[in-house]
């Protein structure tokens, strides 16, 4: 696995995209931004089936030097992209169309043929043609198809957005139990705050043909001004794998490190990561743990830092056992009554959350 | 009376012949007007698509004109083959036909390359396969119907040509006399049967042809739509 750095620009009429970014060689990266802000271009631009001007450079390999003449064909670039439109072979099986890809593929990644066909579910379509399959269907097909490319980086070009919310929930819900098995970068277009916060690991905000730099999924929710940020609501993500999915009072256990928290059924099975979002004004903080409480969740955290004063309220930062941060709004008067250092020990209270 | 087969065959082997060159040649020009982004794609268009309107005897003239042997193309032709010239020849028949049947060729595969697009070519290439197995793999079998259409026109067309091959070939029994021309003649020399019977040989072929062309592009068109 390696970085992926780019430095591009490219014109067309009155857009011009000019975006420079090295990419983190593992996790999902999010590109992130509204529809016209050239997302696509640049992916586009990176796999060579576009031909922008500057750099691209895969580790210490050149896909493309401008300055150099160096430009790598599509084809001989590590890399697979799966379409918004899927761009299934029409005239082949759906068995044949991933055997292509397996045929034609590069190897860079050891992905097996039975995680990718069993992880998407695609075992009892093989036999058919793409005609057969509905639209969630036939995305399935083209992510394993992508997959079993086994490329050392996957592109995916807004994969989800021509489905309808019960496809993409359930593609989505596949793809997170698919993700830990897969070693695989990948760098994913979409303007759907669903599918960031559900599967990435880094963020990239783009507008209007620029980027930000990449930056940490928790990070970019805080960060204000973008549409991940809700002023008015902070939320943590956390990430947890699944230990119940549903016991006898509708509730699932997670594994948060050493630490369990309770949150709402799932319906992802034992072992999958998933992600909880959590309010920072359903966590509350105290001293000591409580007992005949209502609350079902009591974790230990350390105070990282005490945020800005916002009227009354005011934003805590915690991380926990696991190093995962946890965000609490408390009163001033709260905060004044519990004298809070940053560096203490605190338990954060919390009620069954749900998970996304 | 019986039928004279010696123009028939002969029709057959130019037609089959011109299918198979045109095919060839035809593929490469068709993906290059296709997909090409040239500003001048329009004048290759036009060019090509001159043996539909232009007479066949103007086509014709200036073969011949091109062929004499004192031309560089005869002169050329003379250093590779010293015994043979094109004018009043089969291979110069076969010349003719190649170029008076080209838009009946490219048309078609220009047409189905054009449908399939670049999108299943760009899909292909990022799953890591080359441009030979990209055309092979992806573009023949998607735009198949185009390429049986193609060698269909072709050769019907072909076995339809009268004037440029009277022009370039003349008319000489067993080398360049074809069906069409062989009809001429029998109808020149009062011999109306022989000119009836091969008459209705061309004319139950080329409808024949025609039928299973608009067949084709029926069913096929439902399959692809």
């Amino acid at each position: 696995m390696a970085k992926l750095r780019f430095e591009l620009t490219h014109q067309r009429g009155e857009f011009v995209l000019n975006a420079a970014a090295t990419l983190p060689e593992a996790g999902v990266t999010m590109l992130f931004g509204p529809s016209g802000s050239g997302k696509s271009t640049l992916l586009m631009a990176l796999a060579g089936l576009l031909h922008g001007e500057g750099v691209v450079a895969h580790g210490d390999q050149c896909w493309q030097a401008s300055a150099r003449r160096c430009f790598v064909p599509p084809h001989r670039r590590p890399l697979s992209v799966v379409f918004q439109d899927g761009r299934l072979f029409e005239h082949m099986s759906v068995e044949e169309n991933l055997r292509f890809a397996w045929q034609h593929g590069h190897g860079a990644t050891p992905i097996a043929w039975d995680v990718v066909v069993d992880g998407l579910g695609i075992a009892p379509w093989l036999k058919r043609r793409p005609q057969q399959l509905s639209g969630g269907q036939r995305q399935r097909v083209a992510l394993a198809r992508g997959l079993l490319v086994r490329p050392a980086w996957l592109f995916l070009d807004e994969p989800l957005s021509a489905l309808d919310a019960p496809a993409r929930s359930e593609i989505l819900a596949l793809l997170e139990g698919l993700k830990a098995d897969l070693e695989l970068p990948m760098l994913w277009v979409t303007h759907s705050i669903e599918e960031v916060e559900r599967l990435g690991d880094q963020v990239v905000f783009m507008d209007s043909g620029q980027l930000q730099p990449p930056q940490s999924l928790q990070a970019a929710i805080r960060q204000p001004g973008t549409p991940l940020f809700r002023e008015e609501a902070p939320v943590a993500l956390l990430t947890g794998t699944v230990s119940v999915p549903c016991d006898g009072y509708g509730l699932s256990q997670l594994q948060l490190g050493e630490s369990r928290l309770f949150a709402h059924a799932v319906t992802a099975p034992i072992g999958t990561n998933v992600r909880l979002r959590v309010p920072a004004a359903s966590v509350t903080l105290s001293r000591a743990p409580l007992e005949e409480t209502s609350a079902l969740n009591q974790l230990p955290a350390q105070v990282m830092s005490l945020g800005e004063v916002q009227g009354h309220q005011q934003l805590v930062t915690l991380a926990l056992a696991d190093g995962q941060t946890l965000l609490a709004q408390v009163t001033r008067r709260s905060l004044q009554m519990l004298d809070l250092q940053p560096g203490e020990q605190i338990w954060a209270v919390i009620k069954a959350v749900s998970v996304l | 009376m019986a039928l004279d087969w010696t123009p028939l065959w002969l029709t057959f082997k130019v037609a089959a012949l011109t299918t198979v060159i045109l095919l060839i040649v035809g593929t490469p020009l068709a993906l290059w007007l296709a997909f090409s982004r040239s500003r001048w794609r329009f004048l290759f268009e036009a060019l090509i698509a001159l043996p539909l309107v232009l007479p066949p005897t103007v086509l014709g003239f200036y073969l011949l004109i091109a062929m004499a042997p004192d031309s560089p193309i005869g002169q050329l032709y003379a250093a590779l083959f010293p015994d043979r010239t094109l004018p009043f020849s089969f291979e110069g028949v076969v010349v003719a036909s190649v170029l008076y049947s080209l838009p009946f060729a490219v048309q078609p595969l220009m047409h189905a390359f054009e449908q399939v697009g670049e999108k299943p070519l760009q899909a292909a290439a990022v799953l890591g396969a080359g441009p030979w197995t990209r055309f092979w793999k992806v573009l023949v079998p998607l735009s198949r119907h185009g390429f049986l259409i193609a060698a269909t026109l072709a050769f019907a067309h072909t076995v339809g040509e009268f004037g440029v091959v009277l022009m370039v070939g003349g008319n000489i029994p067993g080398v360049t006399q074809v069906a069409s021309i062989a009809i001429y003649d029998h109808v020149e020399n009062m011999e109306y049967t022989q000119a009836h019977m091969l008459s209705a040989v061309l004319l139950i072929f080329s409808f024949a042809v025609l039928a299973l062309v608009y067949r084709l592009n029926r069913s096929w068109g439902r399959l692809d739509g």
